[in-house]
């Protein structure tokens, strides 16, 4: 075993003092920002010093606090537990069994890259509210760390094979060496060209939004401030800017769509540069990152599920987005770093294979989707415009080209959700259930019958007309529904799954 | 025939049918009765103060809480009807939704753990629910209620035993 003195508590490297540091002041700025904002122009003035003063003064104190808890973080090995304590007014002491740990990642920000230092992250299967980190280790500590704790865990489960089962203590025996075997070679690496497409192909309008959200955010906090000198202005200039819409619409569109671009590049290039996706024995590793490098471990027991998607760009040039959805709070699975982009069809196959290389052993029975699918989708997007429009027309001023647009916007719902219906596909197996959605943006889910939790079946007045029922099936990265089936499969689907569930002898987890 | 040309044939699978399930105590439609009686009640008790010392006009609020008790009375009974719970072997099934119907099955070889609960009018009524938690998440939990105190007692330490079978 390797020279770890974990008895005894211990403390981060002494670098871990600027990491908490930098924290500490990222989570300060915004109320920084604020203070400074409030005081623009004005003379700011506490007890005769001033903004610079008061910046020197508060930062020595967080300096401070950060050694203090710089000094009070302390983490070692008690029993069977992983045992960290911090906190410098009140005292935290979490306890981390070994068995709970699920996987140990590693992650740098920034400040860490700089400092050649690596944060330490332990996964547990989400009974443990806390976030178990530890800010700063050298990266051979953190290498050293990691396989200690990953090799306790699988001592520890072996223990509990060989109990119950001889045989399958060979196999536990081979991973508790390695922790989590992975193959050197990755299965897949983005190159700047990769990146680039993926970039191109994101849905920009999302992330136009999302830009849009984080902005607005800003400027609404800071409103009495940014906006409040310019208002008799902006009042003038307002009635002229009403009289020029027209001109101005399509400029505003334009820019959002640059500025949309330009957002999904840069979020592209911060979140998956550098990407590299390695595939092993009993778990998956992904590793990517500008400014913060991250890297997950995956071990395939937490997996639950897979989902990969497209949408008309990256059709174009065939790529996937493949989602591994694993075990855990729902904030673990939003993160798109779980997420695989641009992966071509080939390597997913092949990703599918090594995990999955049962799915086609038994053949898959079809389900079709009734009508009243594409009915509801077009009236609930036909409709609610439409109305509004015609409103609009009646009550306050009658815009004739409004008419054709109305009717185009209709054709174009019926069309696309009629698509939508026709693309909406439902496939059973012994083992897996297949739900393929989407037409413009086409998303496969390929979910092992023994992985649901549970399922329920739900019929709205308007479906029992039709005799129609969904299902919605859950599992422990969440649900997905397999909408608008008539009521008689849907009891007979409903059936059936509970049944695999019930005879699975495999583990969830 | 769905599932034609797998292993196991359709026929062996057990079948969970609307009409196997078990109704549940009719204090439980009392007790729903009551508790929204109740609201309205405290409801109608502001809009009185309003009227007092606000001059309001008394019909502005008693009109449509009229209407919500009649509500109230014609749908409670009917959406009682739906609702019920299935015990079997394995699993454990609850009902209900008058216009938006919902059944939920949960494996006991799922279940993390389970909760028995009795309110403050449950405990007039003699009325107590139990709640079965899966690692699917908060929205997929399943809750039976409208149980004597009694039989979700009995139900919680049953579906204990078994899915703790199950580690």
């Amino acid at each position: 075993m390797n020279n770890l003195e974990l008895s005894k508590p211990q403390r981060q490297s002494i670098l871990g003092v600027a990491v908490i540091f930098f924290s500490n002041l990222r989570k300060a700025f915004n109320f920084f920002l604020a203070v400074v904002f409030v005081n623009l122009g004005t003379k700011f003035r506490i007890l005769s010093l001033g903004l610079e003063e008061w910046a020197y003064i508060l930062s020595a104190v967080f300096l401070v606090i950060s050694y203090l808890q710089f000094l009070k973080f302390t983490f070692y090995i008690k029993g069977d537990n992983f045992v960290i304590e911090k906190g410098v007014l009140s005292q935290e002491k979490i306890n981390v069994p070994f068995a709970r740990i699920q996987t140990v990642n590693t992650h740098q920000n920034i400040i860490q890259r700089i400092l050649g230092v690596v944060g330490l992250k332990i996964d547990t299967a989400g009974s443990i509210q806390n976030e178990i980190q530890i800010p700063a280790l050298s990266k051979k500590h953190a290498q050293q760390l990691r396989e200690y704790l990953m090799e306790r865990k699988y001592e520890l489960k072996e223990e509990g094979e060989v109990l119950a089962e001889e045989e399958s203590s060979q196999e536990s025996a081979d991973s508790a060496l390695g922790s989590l075997k992975i193959d050197a070679k990755p299965i897949l690496e983005l190159s700047i060209k990769d990146l680039l497409l993926v970039g191109l192909t994101q849905n920009h309008f999302r992330s136009g939004l999302f830009l849009f959200a984080i902005v607005n955010g800003y400027v609404w906090q800071f409103e009495d401030f940014l906006l409040k000198p310019f208002e008799s202005y902006l009042e003038e200039t307002a009635e002229s800017f009403l009289a020029q819409w027209i001109i101005l619409l399509p400029v505003a569109v334009l820019l959002f769509l640059i500025i949309s671009v330009l957002a999904s590049l840069a979020g592209t290039a911060l979140t998956h540069f550098q990407f590299k996706f390695f595939l092993g024995q009993d778990g998956m590793r992904m590793s990517s990152g500008l400014l913060s490098k991250n890297t997950f471990n995956v071990p395939f027991g937490k997996i639950q599920y897979f989902k990969w998607e497209s949408n008309p760009l990256r059709a174009l040039i065939g790529f996937y987005t493949l989602r591994i959805k694993q075990a855990g709070t729902e904030a673990i699975n939003d993160r798109k770093l779980i997420s695989i982009p641009g992966i071509k069809a080939k390597s997913l196959i092949n990703v599918l294979e090594r995990q999955y290389p049962d799915r086609k052993k038994f053949a898959y029975q079809s389900f079709q989707v009734n009508s009243l699918l594409f009915i509801q989708l077009a009236i609930w997007l036909g409709a609610v415009p439409t109305l509004a429009a015609l409103a609009l027309n009646f009550f306050v001023a009658e815009i004739i080209w409004l008419y054709p647009l109305v009717f185009i916007y209709l054709a174009l719902v019926l069309f696309f959700s009629y698509r939508y219906f026709l693309a909406y596909k439902v496939k059973v197996n012994p083992d897996f259930i297949l739900i393929k959605r989407g037409w413009v943006f086409p998303t496969t889910l390929l979910i092992p019958n023994y992985k649901l939790q549970n399922i329920s079946l739900k019929q709205s007045v308007f479906q029992k007309r039709r005799a129609v029922a969904s299902l919605q099936l859950y599992t422990a990265a969440g649900g997905e529904s397999v909408s608008h089936l008539p009521f008689h499969e849907a009891l007979e689907l409903y059936n059936y799954l509970l049944y695999c569930i019930e005879s699975s002898k495999l583990k969830w987890m | 025939m769905i599932f034609e040309n797998i292993k196991i044939d359709i026929d062996d699978i057990p079948r969970l049918e609307p009409e196997d399930f078990e109704s549940l105590r009719e204090d439980y439609l009392y007790m729903r009765i009551s508790s929204r009686i109740l609201f309205l009640l405290f409801a109608s008790g502001i809009g009185a103060l309003f009227s007092l010392f606000a001059k309001l006009y008394f019909g502005y609020w008693l009109f449509p809480i009229l209407g919500a008790v009649l509500m109230v009375i014609i749908y409670e009974p009917l959406a009682f009807k739906v609702k019920g719970y299935l015990l079997r072997e394995h699993d454990i099934s609850y009902k209900t939704g008058l216009l938006f119907f919902r059944q939920t099955t949960v494996p006991f070889n799922r279940i993390q753990h389970c909760e028995y609960n009795q309110g403050l009018l449950g405990r007039l009524f003699d009325i107590a629910s139990v709640k079965v938690f899966t690692a699917g998440g908060n929205t997929s939990d399943l809750s039976v209620r409208g149980l004597s105190k009694e039989s979700a007692i009995k139900l919680r330490d049953h579906i204990t035993k078994l899915s703790s079978a199950h580690e």
